[in-house]
């Protein structure tokens, strides 16, 4: 896809749009992450795990709060006429919107990981809960990609609700697969971030289903020529 | 050039396909500098033909091309030229007027800052208050403001002037008169108030359950359909004669809607044995009335 | 706006007959002098939130009656006939004279009446409200 200038343009100011009119709730998830690093931080068991659940309830409400907010509620509220009236195409609205969301949920998902490396190399925390963490926020990310995909592609909101609740009650079962995993699970006890074959694995198969999600997508909206 | 057509809009044989309502087979041509109306009840397909043009939807067959600019390949150059709003387009409910402003203003260089200030005085909207909290009148207005103070060079308004009070309306429909000024800017907007198209349009459009009754120019629409009462004994020749549109008889009084019914059409009807009473002018909204239950001729 | 006419939706009159009566009022009045410029159709129809087609009608219905000249390129001018205010009664005599005789046949009054009423109102100097309300009904 080539895109010109002018169109870059108009997708950046449809990007900045929708950061702006989400910046203020965004703000809100920001402060409750960081009140969240700061119960993991405090080391002791009841506020290791409850902060631990504010990052995971946290992460999860921001992510489907970002696709309800900027694509379910544009079809919903009629706002998405308006933005479609303008000088763009199915193609660079699908861009732009990808990118909003993206970033948007990448804010606070970068804050939370940054700060749980940071809590946990730095704290009495074993350094080995890191690797741990990272595919459970790593299996989160893919819950958001999958559940904008479908909101991107599917009009219908209570299949777009369904997709989000089916994917969360997903969670706790591969916290659970992924403890009973030995070469995982043994390392949360140690002082080394060591990525063992399974770890990485995982990992990348992750990253793969984001990837995968996205180019299916894209190869969708090719297709479309009008917005209805 | 030689290619360059004179048209804002240019739809050939235009068709979209629904399960429970299509549009058939529609030709229409709006000359640059020409405001036409589009009358019809709800569901003759007003809404689907402006987005059409606004490649909101694409159509099943037929070409589509508008200022110049073939949809759908051409619809970003397109939109550029086009302000659309419609009925059921909403703002953002968090953010003010401003923003909007703001935000349209960075889409559009053609944005007049000047002008934009002027309709917010005259539409008396309030710019600093959130939209979510405005009245249907001031969300009307807004929208209207929006698109007008980008002076595109086509306008599409589906029902701008709907649910608006008498006051709210002089004020959107004189916003409109403004665009007449220039020569090189067309509008197409539709209504099912015949009295706010009947005003400023050139050219009137009749569309009933998605097929196209008529496209005329206003002035010999309003002269060619005349009203007459007349009274004598009724006979069928009168209901067959090819001007009649509409003949009702109550006893001896006779009411006929006629198109281009002159002066040979009336001694016709004196040889007949009937007295004409009178001869009247019919207003847009009766002969669209009358179009449609005669059957939609052409 | 100088320039705005003040036109009704709701008067019976084709709103490009209100404009043509209402530009003849005011070339009779002397608001508008012969050889002066009328503003172009598009001003015109946007200062009186009226169509552009609606002003060209009247504009041509006016050059028809010799109100107004219309120069190629250069616009509209009142026309500079001396006898313009005599024509634009003649028109208006004319007008109801054809509306007196359209009546006369719809009330089946023969010749000799209609011109022995003609008679008797041109008697009387100045005709009662009534009697001119009965010469120029249509």
């Amino acid at each position: 896809m080539i895109v010109t200038a002018e169109e870059f343009r108009i997708m950046k100011l449809l990007v900045i749009k929708d950061w702006q009119i989400y910046q203020k709730q965004l703000a809100a998830y920001v402060v409750g992450l960081i009140i969240g690093l700061t119960l993991v931080g405090m080391s002791k068991v009841w506020s290791f795990y409850g902060g631990g659940l504010l990052l995971l309830v946290l992460l999860i409400c921001v992510g489907g709060f970002a696709i309800q907010s900027s694509l379910l509620n544009e079809r919903k509220e009629q706002t998405l006429p308006f933005v479609m009236s303008m000088p763009v195409t199915p193609m660079m609205h699908y861009w732009s919107k990808l990118i909003s969301n993206v970033t948007i949920y990448l804010a606070p998902f970068t804050l939370v990981v940054a700060g749980t490396a940071f809590v946990v190399l730095y704290t009495p925390i074993p350094d080995g809960v890191l690797v741990w963490a990272i595919l459970i926020y790593g299996f989160l990310a893919v819950n958001f990609f999958l559940s904008l995909c479908t909101a991107l592609v599917v009009e219908s909101e209570g299949w777009n609700i369904f997709a989000q609740i089916g994917l969360s009650t997903l969670i706790s079962p591969f916290m659970l697969a992924i403890g009973s995993i030995d070469a995982i699970h043994s390392q949360t006890r140690t002082n080394n971030v060591a990525w063992g074959s399974a770890a990485v694995a995982i990992l990348a198969l992750e990253i793969a289903v984001i990837v995968l999600a996205i180019v299916i997508t894209g190869a969708i909206h090719r297709r479309k020529v009008s917005f209805l | 050039m030689d290619m360059e057509t004179n048209s804002a809009i240019a739809l050939r044989g235009v068709s979209k396909r629904y399960s429970d309502f299509s549009l058939e087979n529609i030709d229409l041509e709006l000359p640059v500098g020409q405001i036409m109306g589009l009358v019809g009840a709800n569901g003759a397909g007003k809404s689907t033909i402006m987005r059409i043009l606004i490649g909101l939807i694409r159509a099943d067959t037929g070409q589509v091309e508008v200022c110049d600019h073939r949809l759908p390949d051409d619809q970003v150059a397109a939109k550029r030229e086009i302000g659309y709003a419609s009925e059921d387009m909403r703002l953002y409910k968090g953010q003010t007027l401003r923003w909007h402003m703001d935000f349209v203003q960075r889409m559009y260089p053609s944005w007049d800052a000047l002008y934009a200030e002027q309709l917010l005085k005259r539409f008396d909207v309030p710019s600093a208050q959130k939209v979510g909290g405005f009245s249907h009148g001031q969300r009307v207005k807004a929208l209207l403001l929006l698109v007008l103070a980008r002076r595109p060079k086509l306008l599409l308004l589906d029902e701008p002037t709907t649910g608006l009070d008498p006051v709210a309306r002089a004020e959107v429909l004189e916003a409109l008169a403004d665009v007449l000024r220039d020569a090189s800017r067309s509008v197409l907007f539709s209504s099912h108030n015949t009295m706010d198209v009947e005003q400023l349009s050139d050219t009137i459009t009749f569309l009933h359950k998605g097929r196209l009754v008529a496209s005329e120019d206003k002035e010999s629409f309003l002269s060619s359909w005349r009203r007459i009462l007349c009274q004598g004994l009724w006979q069928p020749e009168i209901g067959a004669m090819p001007e009649v549109v509409s003949a009702r008889n109550n006893g001896t009084i006779i009411e006929l809607k006629v198109r281009d019914g002159g002066d040979v059409f009336l001694s016709r009807l004196n040889q007949l044995g009937i007295t004409i009473k009178t001869v009247e002018p019919m207003n847009l909204e009766d002969i669209f009335v009358t179009s449609v239950r005669a059957g939609a001729p052409q | 706006m100088n320039d705005k006419l003040f036109l009704s939706n709701s008067d019976s009159t084709p709103m490009y007959a209100q404009i043509v009566d209402q530009i003849v009022a005011k070339v009779l009045a002397g608001d508008w002098k012969p050889g002066q410029a009328l503003p172009s159709i598009r001003e015109l129809a946007s200062a009186s939130s009226v169509s552009v087609i609606t002003v060209k009608r009247a504009y041509l219905e006016l050059e028809r009656a010799s109100v107004i000249v219309t120069r190629q390129g250069k616009g509209s001018f009142v026309a500079e006939a001396q006898d313009l205010p005599r024509q634009l009664v003649q028109d208006e005599f004319d007008s109801h004279l054809i509306g007196m005789v359209n009546a006369a046949h719809k009330l089946g009054l023969r010749e000799k009446d209609v011109v022995g009423q003609v008679r008797a109102a041109m008697a009387t100097e100045l005709p009662t409200p009534a009697a001119k309300n009965a010469l120029t009904k249509r």
